[in-house]
């Protein structure tokens, strides 16, 4: 399990955090924590990566709020279409998958408008709320309301048709 | 309630849920929306579908290597808690209850029994088969080699300290080994532990010298100048700080005897 989501787990966390060992905290526990809680892991209700990095986003979301560095701006930003290697480390077909799911999502998120983006990476990386949102960036909250419901709505048509295949080809290997 | 949330009890939170699932709702907004799924299959449905789309956001993250020495962190730690719950077993007086993982592969046994995974498991089959025909093809060629894989001893405490637990770790080579021990005793400053490999004709090697934490744990590589799979048993005893040519103490951990 840490062989093939490690990475991802590691990188949500150190891009919400900003900071590698706190990263690394929350990676190690969230996956002592998916050994622990394993049983209560329903696939009926959410995929693998559904359920961890839910706990991933939770628990970082939690740091952030306990250490008060939300309020410090930090930009965030959405990872450009593949510009990374494919990495081998899982074997060269689940690392394969695992590249064209994450072209397919950043192509999804690079084609929304540029304030939907921006709004839905401060909810994502940063855990802010609609009205933390709308603050910062000087929007009225019904905008950004609109904005990441839009934003959301789209991603949902885009990853929905054409990823299902895929996504439970990499949840099976 | 805020102004800008215009709905009776009974009406569907459909266009909160992308936020919800987002965790971005403000805090009124979400205990309603919340409460609404707590009855609402529709919502509850709707949420599933948002929460994977916020799953999959997850791999517009930038991509960063995560330390190498995480994942040997997270293995002792599991290790050491695979052993607490056995101990904790070998006490109970109650029927065992499954592991968690066993109900988690109850789970995804119960998941690919449905019939879209039936159809894929046949194709999973017919590929496993062709996948087992090049490897037996493969496996009988004069060349063939084995797989390589590290090799892993277990070490069980004698009576002089039957809680204690170890593991020994070899790499593919047998050339470098790692020795992991818990519940091991304290023992005072004059006295430490010794690891020693044991060859085919009982000659017992020092492999290491070592003390415990408080809690009886260690980690530490161990030291031989040939290849330790030229040794088919290992032993650690007590011994005197700085260790001992041969063992003189009590035998703590054992293995292959």
């Amino acid at each position: 399990l840490y062989d093939r989501y490690g990475r991802l787990i590691f990188s949500v966390a150190l891009h919400m955090v900003g900071n590698r060992d706190t990263a690394e905290e929350i990676t190690f526990d969230i996956f002592t924590l998916a050994w622990e809680k394993a049983g209560t892991y329903r696939p009926e209700r959410a995929k693998v990566t559904t359920w961890l990095t839910g706990m991933a986003r939770n628990r970082a979301i939690d740091r952030l709020r306990m250490e008060g560095s939300r309020a410090e701006s930090r930009s965030v930003s959405w990872a450009e279409v593949l510009t990374e290697p494919v990495n081998h480390v899982d074997g060269p077909e689940t690392a394969v998958h695992l590249a064209l799911q994450k072209q397919r999502v950043r192509a999804a998120v690079a084609e929304l408008p540029d304030v939907e983006r921006e709004a839905l990476a401060l909810a994502y990386f940063k855990g802010y709320s609609h009205s933390e949102i709308a603050q910062s960036l000087n929007w009225p909250l019904g905008t950004v309301k609109t904005r990441i419901r839009s934003a959301m709505q789209k991603l949902r048509v885009t990853l929905q048709s054409d990823t299902a295949l895929a996504y439970d080809f990499m949840e099976m290997n | 309630m805020p102004q800008d949330i215009v709905m009776s009890e009974d009406a569907h939170v459909i266009d909160l849920i992308p936020a919800f699932a987002l965790n971005c709702l403000d805090e009124t907004e979400a205990s309603v929306v919340a409460q609404h799924l707590e009855t609402c299959s529709a919502c509850q449905a709707e949420l599933l579908a948002y929460q994977d789309v916020a799953g999959q956001l997850t791999m517009a993250a930038p991509d960063a290597d995560p330390p190498v020495a995480l994942k040997q962190r997270l293995l002792t730690n599991l290790h050491r808690e695979e052993e607490r719950t056995a101990i904790r077993s070998k006490t109970a007086v109650s029927p065992p209850h499954p592991s968690s993982w066993q109900q988690f592969l109850t789970y995804l046994n119960r998941f690919f029994s449905q019939p879209a995974w039936q159809v894929a498991a046949l194709l999973l089959i017919v590929a496993l088969g062709i996948g087992n025909l090049v490897l037996w093809q493969r496996a009988n060629q004069p060349d063939a080699q084995p797989t390589p894989a590290l090799q892993v001893y277990n070490l069980e405490g004698t009576d002089n300290a039957p809680g204690a637990s170890g593991l020994i770790v070899m790499s593919v080579n047998g050339r470098n080994g790692t020795l992991i021990v818990e519940n091991l005793p304290a023992l005072s400053q004059a006295q430490q532990y010794q690891l020693w490999l044991i060859d085919d004709d009982g000659q017992r090697t020092s492999g290491s010298v070592f003390s415990v934490s408080a809690d009886g744990y260690s980690v530490l590589d161990i030291e031989s100048a040939r290849s330790l799979f030229d040794y088919p048993a290992f032993g650690i005893t007590v011994e005197p700080a700085g260790g001992s040519p041969a063992p003189t103490g009590q035998r703590v951990l054992g293995s292959g005897l």
